[in-house]
């Protein structure tokens, strides 16, 4: 086999492999966190205004009802996501962000549950409490719904809550 | 094998193997709510609007779970204790919420939060000009000690109140008196033998009352700070990203706080976009605006901002205040029939005045770009234009009709290290102070370091100069070396 074939079956074998490579990159996850409310809760959707105007610390009503944000502690992975999402800060810019909001008498940051599963608990239980969670089957043993956020649910084109 | 027959062989393969591996790529995950169980959101008639849509719908990325490291303990097999409502009606308590209240309750508990700081001053140069002007020494000083409370009294309706315990006035000169002419406060204190001590004051920069119905609509009532710019609102030192706000914002060409109504709000123009708005009837300007109007003239103010946070956080404002700055006294005399005595208020200066202001701020990881254009126009009374005799000139100065303005632009890159923020503000002011009697044309930079190694608490090492082009009464440039701690409680 001269060298130009060998070159040739090269190429060949190299452009096959890439095809597998490609469909690993299409299969990166897209993260993606989902809005959780109570059963109670008025509606099924809710604006991505709104979902980061309450979890700011500013008062929200949607039907006359109150929306009461619950965040999960520090540093939990979903957390450190919804941060990023929603306030566009990390997790070494968080806590700055909530002494200078308060400072400023601009809002006092969301209750903060212990874990996130009791976030998920207390939205259970507490009309117009609303909290997010990652994807996971256990969420279907709770008495809750999955809200969709600008009309779109989770793994639709332009889900607001995906990085 | 023929060449031809190769390369069909080959693309076949391709065409054979690529939509296998992208359908694979396309496929859904199972969704959160299709667990092999019924799932009881379904079953309560809830659309299930969790479930990724089938690939032959919504061709659409995967969506995998964010913490597949971290699964959710709610299996009560896994977790008994997260089964319990015990468990949830604890949380709740131990967060102050009620799931028996509709809706929550309303957590009235009084607040109490607050920010001080702690500086060492100094100035450079020769002894005798600004050495004495300002400082003489390098000085330790405590600058605002500054006690916020904060009590909601209805779902939507609570109070605030931020309370500055400062040591002035001992030690000061009055407004307009001449320099180094201090005050001393010094009383004997009755519980310690009649010995001496140094009383010391509080100032009130802002205490109201504030009804929000709506996100869009707000109201607030009583002594606010002046909703203009970035750094009048944002004034507690462990915000402020210099030692001290810039010479425009600290000149006050807007009244730094009013006493009146404040209706406020914001709503979103988009997913990322957001309009606010403030709107200001107040007392305006005047020696006391606290708690008395010295005309029938109120001011009225507003600002409306533009934030974007699709690239960083992105905040662009206008504000703008017209109001009459009146001091006047009240003169009793006996009416004409001589058995009662009326009073005429005599004005000793009024002014009309008008200020604008723009401003933008973005910020964008850890870079912080801020810059402020602030302006004011005063024009006096014919028959109320103030002035002295000038103890330094010995002749009679007025101030004129003119346009103050300054500018001011700060860049800085905080870090993660140890949350270190390198500095530079750049500013300049042309603006006449009627208290010090002095027109300050007067061009400056500051720069130094900040640091925040936790949330609470932030270092700042600065120098700063400031130049005056066309020259001051006080011969040479400014050379300022400060360091300061502040902290948020």
């Amino acid at each position: 086999m001269t060298f130009r074939k060998l070159s040739v079956l090269a190429w060949m074998l190299g452009s096959l492999a890439l095809v597998p490579l490609e469909a690993v990159r299409a299969t990166e996850p897209q993260d993606a966190l989902l809005m959780v409310a109570g059963t109670s809760f008025s509606g099924d959707d809710i604006s991505f205004a709104s979902v980061k105007s309450a979890f700011r610390g500013q008062r929200i009503r949607i039907d006359g009802q109150s929306v009461i944000p619950i965040n999960h502690p520090l540093n939990s992975p979903g957390r450190v996501s919804f941060d990023r999402i929603t306030l566009g800060l990390e997790p070494t810019e968080v806590g700055r962000f909530w002494i200078d909001m308060r400072i400023r008498d601009q809002g006092r940051p969301p209750t903060i549950a212990s874990t996130p599963e009791l976030a998920l608990r207390i939205v259970e239980a507490l009309k117009g409490a609303i909290t997010y969670a990652v994807p996971s089957p256990a969420l279907a043993r709770l008495r809750i719904k999955i809200l969709t956020v600008e009309g779109k649910s989770a793994g639709q084109p332009g889900y607001p809550l995906t990085r | 094998m023929s060449a031809r027959r190769f390369w069909a062989l080959y693309i076949a393969a391709l065409a054979y193997v690529a939509p296998l591996a992208a359908a694979q790529a396309q496929s859904p995950v199972a969704p959160p709510n299709a667990a092999q169980e019924p799932s009881p959101i379904a079953s309560e008639g809830a659309p299930a609007q969790a479930t990724v849509e089938s690939a032959e719908q919504q061709p659409a990325p995967v969506v995998t779970p964010l913490v597949a490291a971290e699964p959710l303990q709610l299996d009560a097999a896994a977790n008994p204790a997260a089964t319990s409502d015990e468990m949830v009606m604890t949380e709740l308590a131990k967060l102050g919420l009620d799931a028996a209240a509709d809706g929550g309750v309303v957590d009235t508990s009084l607040k109490f939060s607050g920010f001080a700081d702690f500086a060492l001053t100094g100035v450079f140069g020769r002894e005798g000009d600004w050495r004495g002007a300002y400082e003489r020494f390098s000085a330790f000083s405590i600058g605002n000690f500054n006690l916020y409370t904060d009590k909601r009294l209805l779902e939507s309706l609570r109070m605030f109140g931020e309370i500055r315990f400062t040591f002035l006035p001992n030690g000061t000169a009055p407004p307009g008196a001449a320099p180094g002419d201090y005050q001393q406060t010094g009383a004997e204190d009755y519980a310690n033998f009649k010995r001496p001590v140094s009383w010391a004051g509080i100032y009130i920069p802002r205490v109201y009352l504030e009804w929000t119905p709506y996100r869009f609509f707000g109201v607030r009532g009583g002594v606010i700070l002046t909703p203009y710019g970035i750094w009048n609102v944002d004034h507690g030192s462990p915000t402020i990203i210099p030692v001290q706000r810039p010479f425009v914002v600290g000149q006050a060409l807007f009244p730094e706080r009013q006493t009146g109504i404040e209706l406020l709000g914001q709503f979103d123009i988009g997913h990322h976009s957001t309009i606010g708005y403030h709107l200001t009837l107040t007392n305006g300007l005047g020696a006391v605006n606290e708690y008395r109007d010295y005309d029938d003239n109120k001011a009225i103010g507003g600002r409306l901002y533009w934030s974007f946070d699709g690239l960083g956080q992105l905040r662009v404002g206008a504000s703008a205040f017209y109001g009459q700055d009146t001091t006047a006294h009240e003169m009793a005399s006996f009416a004409p029939d001589g058995q009662h005595v009326v009073f005429t208020q005599k004005i000793d200066q009024q002014s009309d005045v008008l200020a604008l202001a723009g401003d933008v701020q973005w910020k964008y990881r850890g870079l912080h770009l801020q810059t402020e254009l602030i302006t004011q126009q005063r024009r006096y009374k014919d028959a109320a234009r103030p002035g002295s005799s000038n103890p330094f000139f010995g002749r009679y100065l007025a101030p004129s009709d003119r346009l103050n303005w300054g500018i001011y632009g700060l860049v800085g890159y905080r870090f993660d290290w140890f949350g270190i923020m390198p500095y530079f503000l750049a500013q300049f002011m042309d603006a006449f102070d009627p208290a010090a009697g002095a027109l300050y044309f007067v061009n400056s930079f500051f720069a130094g370091i900040n640091i925040r190694p936790i949330d609470v608490l932030v270092i700042k090492i600065e120098y700063n100069q400031s130049h005056f082009p066309r020259g001051f009464i006080i011969a040479g440039d400014t050379q300022l070396g400060q360091v300061q701690v502040a902290w948020a409680f």
